[in-house]
């Protein structure tokens, strides 16, 4: 039996093909797809005994269709059927992923209107299918910033797309803005802009070097983003859409910024990013002062962190090793702050249409605000994309 | 336990065993083109020019040293391979699953064929060529999976063969009746046997996306590098095998 799983394993390299398209000579639509299952397993801390996340989890069942009409419209749905069963709004990876089109019929820039991933972070807008990892680093998973939003994005791209310029405005409440439909009372919107330079060509949103580039390729971009959404006394924020530790949207002025690097050579592939975000809440009684005087505090908090990623990818066993480095602060105006250290091994079948991953992840450090019941984790699953 | 670790090493090693090294080969010269985002290369008929695509939809017409001398616009959307014989330039446009073809003398567009084909928007076709021994077109599919598809003068579809195989195939020329197949994701080039459909010779060049591939009248052979926008020459493996 076991035998016949590993061939079967083998064999599926032959049989999976990924997307099928339709097309009318001008009008292109293609439909594609991921699903994918791991199985959970922690270890808890002494004195805590709720094994609930040892399970198996669905954790994608997407269908995207993408499409392309001639060389003026281009568009994308993209759903995941596992997070809407599940009512999910988990930033990291909701239910509605995608729904947006493009328009290139402008000189000197392309117009992208709808919801979609906003342009900030590069390890944010890595599809998540091409990373060995079964989960990103903290700072990504959308509790200190938004991942998506609804709203408008202008790109444009120079000098071969060696350089990419994007800027946009969004309703601000992130991956609930498709949920609830209206703003939050103050009615102010979020801004947000990226530029990116890579040399010595074009550098896809990747982490690992599977094409085993065979010169140094490097990527740095700049991020950042404002919003001063200041609500009227009695009004709250939509449902999640604060986060888990109330700082992804706040009553008051947000400003974040960042930057992030990206190498890769015959390979080896590194990546690192560092983000930092301002709070000034218009409120001075409001808990992310965490009970300081406007004179201690001055007024705001500061939040953020860094990672940092080593990855190799071996052609000869078609297996990507990686180890990951992370450390993040909620807030500066309590003491402590998160460290973890992960690794990841995934093994392609056939190339990222079929891959086994497996994580672990080790808690080194952890602050007051965001203290977890497990210390280790351990994923292992197997991704299909059709 | 200890069976599967063993099958899965059996299996690693044949796997590693099926494909020999590649000869490795070094570029003579290389050019700049000022073309955005080459995505294949043809020699005219009359082998005085070259013609090149672009992933921006236009055909371009170069001298041998890829200087530009007419372009094309407006009738393209993402043309990946090219071919050019005494009347016709034939484009392949991978995202519309379309041939279209040009007049080699005004370098006007004269009509497009659609020939149907259910694989991914960019997993389509990613070049075209043409065999005069046996009169077909070959129609390339890149990957998932890479197809070979046979078309008659007429652009009909034949028959198609799968190349089994690691990586892609960006593009393929005719030379001294052998099919040479660029395979971008592991920057190879294979020999491939018409009549047998075997490999029979594989280089390895050190390119960055690999995207287009030609010989020139003099044998010597050129790559274009699509992300770096370089033309690459190379002596004639041809020869340099020989001389071994």
């Amino acid at each position: 039996m076991r035998n016949r799983l590993v061939l079967v394993l083998m064999l599926l390299s032959e049989i999976l093909c990924a997307q099928l398209s339709l097309s009318n000579g001008k009008h292109i639509l293609e439909i594609s797809g991921t699903v994918s299952t791991y199985y959970n397993y922690r270890t808890l801390k002494a004195g805590f005994n709720e094994k609930d996340k040892n399970r198996f989890n669905l954790r994608d069942a997407q269908l995207m269709l993408e499409g392309r009409n001639g060389n003026l419209y281009e568009y994308r749905i993209q759903m995941d059927f596992a997070d809407l069963m599940q009512g999910s709004t988990d930033p990291e990876n909701p239910g509605l992923m995608d729904a947006w089109f493009k328009y290139k019929g402008l000189k000197w820039f392309d117009v992208q209107v709808g919801y979609g991933k906003v342009a900030y972070s590069r390890s944010s807008l890595v599809p998540f299918s091409y990373s060995a990892y079964w989960q990103r680093p903290e700072l990504f998973r959308g509790q200190y910033f938004s991942r998506r939003d609804i709203g408008l994005t202008l790109s444009k791209s120079f000098w071969q797309r060696r350089v990419e310029l994007i800027a946009g405005v969004y309703t601000g409440l992130g991956e609930v803005s498709a949920r609830v439909g209206n703003n939050d009372a103050s009615g102010a919107l979020e801004y947000i802009g990226r530029a990116e330079i890579s040399w010595p060509t074009y550098y896809r949103n990747r982490d690992i070097d599977v094409n085993h580039s065979p010169i140094p390729m490097v990527a740095l971009g700049l991020n950042g983003r404002y919003a001063n959404k200041v609500l009227p006394a009695g009004t709250f924020f939509p449902t999640g859409a604060a986060g888990d530790y109330g700082l992804k949207v706040i009553s008051g002025k947000k400003e974040t910024y960042g930057f992030d690097f990206s190498a890769q050579w015959k390979g080896f592939s590194a990546q690192f990013e560092l983000h930092q975000i301002k709070g000034t809440p218009a409120d001075t009684n409001s808990f992310l002062l965490r009970n300081y005087s406007v004179a201690q505090s001055k007024g705001y908090f500061l939040s953020g962190g860094y990672y940092g990623q080593l990855s190799y990818f071996s052609r000869k066993i078609k297996t990507a090793i990686s180890i990951r480095y992370e450390e993040y602060n909620i807030s500066d105006l309590v003491i402590g702050n998160n460290q973890r250290f992960s690794m990841a091994f995934a093994y392609q079948i056939d190339g990222f249409n079929s891959m086994i991953k497996a994580q672990w992840t080790h808690i080194m450090k952890e602050e007051i605000l965001d203290v977890n019941d497990w210390k280790e984790q351990f994923r292992i699953g197997w991704q299909v994309m059709f | 336990m200890k069976k599967i670790l063993f099958l899965t090493i059996v299996v690693l090693i044949m796997v590693q065993c099926k494909h020999a090294d590649a000869q490795k080969l070094k570029h003579t010269n290389v050019i700049h083109l000022k073309i955005k985002e080459p995505s294949d290369v043809a020699l005219s008929f009359d082998k005085k020019h070259l013609y090149i695509v672009s992933d921006d939809g236009i055909l371009v017409e170069t001298d041998l040293q890829g200087n530009v001398l007419r372009k094309t616009t407006n009738e393209l959307t993402d043309a990946e391979g090219v071919y050019a014989d005494e009347t016709y330039i034939y484009v392949a446009d991978e995202s519309p699953r379309l041939i279209s073809l040009f007049d080699v003398k005004s370098f006007e567009y004269v009509k497009s064929v659609n020939v149907p084909y259910s694989g991914g928007r960019n997993k389509g076709f990613e070049s075209i060529t043409f065999d005069k021994v046996r009169n077909v077109f070959y129609l390339i599919v890149e990957k998932d999976p890479k197809w070979l598809i046979t078309l008659d003068e007429q652009l009909r579809v034949i028959s198609q063969f799968e190349i089994h195989g690691k990586g892609d195939i960006s593009s393929a020329t005719i030379q001294n009746g052998k099919l040479w197949l660029l395979n971008d994701e592991y920057r190879e080039i294979m020999v491939m046997n018409i009549d047998t459909k075997q490999m029979e010779k594989r280089y390895s060049i050190d390119v960055t996306n690999p995207e287009g591939i030609a010989f020139l009248p003099d044998g010597k052979m050129i790559v274009v590098s699509d992300d770096r926008q370089l033309m690459y020459f190379f002596n004639n493996p041809e020869n340099l095998s020989d001389a071994k």
